[in-house]
């Protein structure tokens, strides 16, 4: 991928994150049987759980739920712990000079010049409860769409009386969106083997390309969108007349997953070391 | 701009759910009867088309990439309440499916892109095209899309700086780190908005007449309005 135009990269992965949502939502197991809405109520009240610790040990209890969660679900953990640790390594950027700044017991100091350095432990600890959160609450909104797919989530959103307005154009728009990637990357990458660049940065006549071709998508998007509409209404659909796309159907096994997800979570809050 | 889990503070959370909530409301409430159903699939197309159009990403200064908003347009193009609706459609999907902004900090996300980022540059838009005459429209776009980037990003300063302790930088550090940043992808955005609005308008103004609050703003060659 590092070989792909700069403009080109941010699609690709996209389109391949987009690809393995798809993959994964077909394998099997135990929070694909629970009913979606008890089932992201559970994953979203981890969430809720992890805004009211500050204990790095109840963070990383609350991740090695998720992470069973994953295991008992089928889910490749491998893949899913490189997907969630993207944002936790840029959110650490982020942090870095908390160690520094934070008043507390040295761990380490060093003198550069006039200048002292100094990490404190307390500084330390901040960073790892902060970055535990992070990958928890990541961890968790990953979770939900590897196991729901887009579906699950239309069939929650269904479920807490989302406007259909809503809910059908969010599964109408991500049915295009593979195809709205696609057509971009082949204009971009049309537009890249046509011109030589001198420069890489962002500049007047990039921003001048990247309008052209803005405005073609639109245009096709326009034609399209007739299209759409014609063959919709040709099918008998209507946007009025559109059901809720969810059914309750939860069991008392889901009332038990999310009494358990609860009480574990319970459970974890109120461990004292 | 898109601000992830785990960095703001109960009480910020609960604000911007209960802010973006009530605007995501009032916003079903205006188009509720008055949306042309042909509008749908190209809301839905136009939302798929700008979602494409986040990822992809131009480098700028300092080795950092940056990528356009797109709220601007879309709430130029699909009018306000319709624009906001859509954007929020991308932050979900954009959430849930990249975790590229957190499930708690998704009323946040909302407020700042979907709320700011679209009504500020509509309202710019709105006010200029009134006063008639293509460069007026033009100004009013390009100024509109600017402030709607960066009165969006110092909104999400303000929302990370007020949450301390839990995001451990102050407000006199996050709101300059995230205004300055934005304000050179702000005159990005406005330059590709003003660039698409006008192609749009030359082009395909039946896109904009679409939407019944916008057809009277679509101008003639000359600049004079259609009333």
């Amino acid at each position: 991928m590092r070989y792909a135009p700069i403009s080109v990269r941010g699609l690709l992965s996209g389109l391949e994150s987009l690809l393995y949502v798809e993959e994964s939502v077909s394998h099997s197991g135990i929070l694909h049987k629970i009913d979606p809405l008890i089932r992201n109520i559970s994953l979203v009240s981890i969430i809720i759980a992890s805004l009211f610790t500050r204990s790095i040990l109840a963070l990383s209890l609350m991740f090695l739920l998720l992470v069973a969660l994953v295991v008992f679900s089928n889910v490749p953990l491998r893949i899913y712990l490189l997907k969630t640790s993207i944002i936790p390594l840029v959110s650490l950027v982020i942090v870095i000079p908390i160690p520094f700044i934070t008043p507390g017991v040295p761990l380490w100091s060093a003198s550069i010049g006039s200048l002292l350095l100094s990490i404190s432990y307390e500084g330390m600890l901040r960073v790892a409860e902060f970055i535990m959160r992070v990958w928890v609450c990541v961890g968790v909104a990953t979770l939900i769409t590897l196991v729901g797919g887009i579906n699950g989530l239309v069939s929650f959103l269904g479920a807490i009386r989302m406007p259909g307005l809503f809910t059908q154009t969010l599964s109408l728009t991500y049915r295009y969106i593979f195809l709205s990637i696609n057509e971009s990357m082949r204009m971009l990458l049309a537009r890249d083997a046509r011109t030589f660049k001198k420069r890489s940065r962002l500049n007047l006549e990039e921003l001048r390309g990247l309008s052209g071709v803005m405005t073609a998508l639109l245009v096709r998007v326009h034609e399209r969108s007739d299209r759409v509409y014609l063959a919709m209404r040709a099918r008998g659909f209507s946007f009025a007349s559109t059901p809720c796309p969810y059914n309750w159907r939860a069991k008392p096994s889901d009332i038990s997953f999310l009494v358990m997800v609860c009480s574990l979570l319970l459970i974890i809050l109120n461990i004292r070391v | 701009m898109h601000i992830p889990d785990g960095f703001l503070s109960l009480p910020i959370i609960a604000f911007t759910y209960v802010l973006a909530i009530s605007f995501l409301a009032i916003s079903f409430r205006k188009v509720k009867g008055n949306v042309d159903e042909r509008l749908i699939p190209l809301m839905a197309l136009l939302t798929a088309l700008f979602f494409a159009v986040q990822m992809i990403n131009y480098p700028i200064i300092g080795g950092t990439t940056a990528h356009l908003l797109g709220a601007p347009a879309l709430g130029i193009l699909l009018g306000p309440w319709l624009g906001s609706i859509s954007m929020t459609i991308i932050l979900v999907l954009q959430c849930f499916l990249f975790a590229d902004g957190g499930v708690t900090a998704l009323g946040a996300n909302m407020l700042n892109m979907a709320i700011i980022g679209v009504m500020v540059p509509y309202a710019f838009y709105s006010f200029f095209s009134k006063k008639g005459g293509k460069k007026a429209i033009g100004i009013g776009i390009f100024i509109g899309a600017f402030l709607g980037d960066v009165l969006g990003a110092v909104a999400a300063g303000l929302e990370l700086g007020l949450s301390a302790p839990v995001f451990q930088y102050g407000v006199s550090i996050a709101v300059p780190a995230m205004g300055i940043h934005h304000s050179v992808i702000g005159l990005a955005e406005g330059f590709v908005t003003l660039a698409v609005v006008y192609s749009t308008i030359k082009i395909r103004p039946s896109i904009l007449s679409l939407n019944r609050g916008l057809s009277v703003m679509i101008p003639s060659t000359d600049g004079v309005r259609n009333e």
